[in-house]
């Protein structure tokens, strides 16, 4: 099955303007900052929020066309995995699961039976008879799969499904969750805030920026060739916007670099991998033939690296290892040489 | 002070109970009389607030309907008005000769004041704000985020409110029908005003206490301690909400 979404739907003064589709067998991430309308997106989707104006389409199905057609969401077969899971609190595990067969009319000898065919394939029996407020995160997240997919439905939606569990649960949970949501047939959407989820769970990422989509594509699409500052950021990368002419890159904002691609005409964008730009003290001589002066704003401890902010024409930053923060005796105000390659920046059209 | 001046009534009325007649007292006609039909009226009274004032709390938590803070103010002003104005506004709606009661009366032959149904009706409007203020706060408090979950699961909106919003809100609800209940229960200007005083049809318990006081002050006296005996006793049903010194 297929979901088009094409659509505006406002919630409290913020409008979110989508128009994409999602595919069975794909599993979709929605990726952006707080407020950026993710979750809007799956509510919409899944029969949550009415939208505006335009439609969404379960296959054939229209279920929601403004301003006449929405179909609520107890008619729409999605499985919702809730932020914080939303387990009720007052039903067991087994019963929590059970709820959905229950509500959709399963008997009550065959609901029991489907909830303990979900909790054997996650894992969970044993938790049959505890309450929500026994369990911990990460079997709570396993819960509410089970609940979501109790009822066999044809789209399965999970709202930051990592986001409620503490960083070290979240590793394990992260590479259970791959497996399960692989294993299921139909369209797999998710909504996440960080990246790291997005490419290893994602076959793939819709940024979502201030309510409408800035970029899709596959997770390696995103990293080698970012649409947005958000996504670079994201990916670590230096994004730079410029116009390009005959190998040279005359970037918005002041300073001109080499670029390898000759033919590229026109407004372009570059990325330069932090990892790839050379600090120096005075100014180097050698192969690399962008060399630009600039200013120490910032430096950033991340994991076995450095991050420094330079100021300069383009502004860049560059990640550089602890002996080499010695060797340069870097501090927040000095002032230091960039360098890189050409061949290390890549350009490419909008 | 202030609980010495709180206590002190409270236990003069302990200490001037006369013990030796108070059984006779008790299960005299008059005050058993006066004790069944305040249970009835006070349980009838409970249960028409919560017909009507569970899906009223539920409107106003929800704010699904416009003017929701007006409508929450009017709720409340049965609350702050004295009771005997209540009677008095009752008998100018429902009397004989009222906005509504006249036509009633007139096209049905129906009358409520001076009739058990209308201490029935009188103690529901004094008494059902009690139970939809607190369970506007209860169902408030109940994240949307369960009732969202249990659309998604295909559960229609009478199960998701009898099979996840009630049973979520259960602590607020039964607190609610409680103090709902014994406001009832003490009820006394709205009901002398709109129902009257006849005993066996209208002398609830707090009328007997009232009437016996100018006859047989003993008598005034055993029948309020009932009264105090069921109050301890609601406090004792809600100790979780009143006792605890922080919320859980």
């Amino acid at each position: 099955m297929k979901i088009s979404a094409n659509f505006i739907a406002t919630r409290g003064g913020f409008t979110l303007d989508i128009d994409t589709a999602f595919s069975a067998g794909t599993v979709t991430a929605i990726l952006g900052p707080n407020g950026s309308g993710k979750s809007t997106l799956l509510r919409a989707l899944a029969g949550l929020q009415n939208v505006d104006s335009g439609e969404i389409v379960f296959g054939d199905r229209v279920v929601n066309a403004a301003p006449s057609v929405h179909v609520p969401p107890q008619d729409r077969s999605v499985g919702v995995v809730f932020q914080d899971y939303a387990l009720f609190p007052h039903l067991s595990v087994a019963e929590n699961i059970a709820f959905g067969p229950r509500s959709l009319g399963t008997s009550k000898k065959d609901a029991q039976a489907k909830s303990r065919v979900q909790m054997n394939l996650l894992g969970i029996s044993e938790l049959a008879d505890r309450k929500p407020s026994e369990i911990s995160g990460g079997q709570a997240q396993r819960v509410a799969l089970a609940r979501a997919l109790a009822t066999q439905p044809e789209i399965l939606l999970l709202d930051e499904p990592l986001a409620a569990l503490d960083a070290q649960t979240r590793e394990s949970v992260r590479t259970e969750l791959d497996g399960q949501i692989k294993a299921f047939a139909g369209c797999v959407v998710f909504v996440t805030h960080d990246p790291f989820d997005a490419m290893l769970l994602a076959d793939r990422v819709i940024v979502l920026e201030n309510g409408v989509i800035t970029q899709e594509g596959t997770p390696g699409e995103l990293a080698a060739r970012p649409a947005t500052d958000y996504v670079a950021t994201l990916m670590g990368v230096n994004l730079i916007r410029g116009r390009a002419q005959a190998g040279l890159l005359h970037v918005d904002g002041g300073g001109v670099l080499q670029i390898p691609e000759r033919s590229l005409e026109g407004e372009v964008l570059a990325v330069l991998r932090p990892e790839a730009i050379s600090l120096h003290l005075n100014k180097p001589e050698g192969s690399a033939r962008n060399v630009w002066e600039g200013t120490v704003t910032g430096l950033a401890p991340m994991h076995d690296r450095i991050r420094v902010s330079v100021q300069a024409t383009p502004p860049v930053i560059a990640t550089i290892t602890h002996a080499a923060l010695a060797d340069l005796n870097l501090a927040v105000g000095a002032s230091i040489w960039v360098s890189a390659k050409t061949l290390n920046i890549e350009a490419f059209r909008k | 002070m202030a609980l010495v001046f709180l206590m002190v009534p409270l236990i003069a009325l302990i200490a001037q109970t006369p013990w030796e007649a108070f059984p006779k007292i008790i299960s005299s006609p008059e005050a058993l009389e006066a004790l069944r039909l305040s249970l009835l009226t006070s349980l009838a009274a409970t249960a028409l607030a919560a017909v009507f004032g569970i899906p009223m709390a539920w409107l106003l938590a929800r704010e699904v309907l416009p003017f929701t803070g007006l409508m929450r103010a009017l709720v409340i002003v049965p609350l702050l008005l004295p009771p005997v104005v209540s009677g008095v506004a009752l008998l100018e709606a429902l009397g004989r000769r009222g906005l509504v009661g006249g036509f009633l009366y007139d096209n049905f032959d129906i009358t409520f004041p001076f009739t058990t149904i209308g201490v029935v009706i009188a103690t529901t409007f004094v008494a059902m704000p009690f139970l939809i203020i607190t369970l506007e706060g209860g169902f408030r408090s109940l994240h949307q985020r369960y009732e969202d979950a249990a659309a998604t699961l295909g559960a229609g909106p009478k199960r998701i409110f009898f099979r996840v919003t009630m049973p979520m809100v259960a602590p607020a609800a039964i607190a609610g029908l409680v103090l709902c209940w014994a406001r009832a229960l003490g009820e006394f200007g709205a009901t002398i005003t709109f129902a009257g005083n006849f005993p066996g049809v209208t002398q609830t318990m707090p009328l007997a206490v009232y009437t016996a006081l100018e006859s047989d002050r003993s008598v005034a006296v055993a029948l309020s301690l009932v009264l105090l005996v069921v109050s301890v006793g609601v406090l004792v049903a809600l100790r979780g909400r009143y006792l605890q010194t922080r919320a859980s």
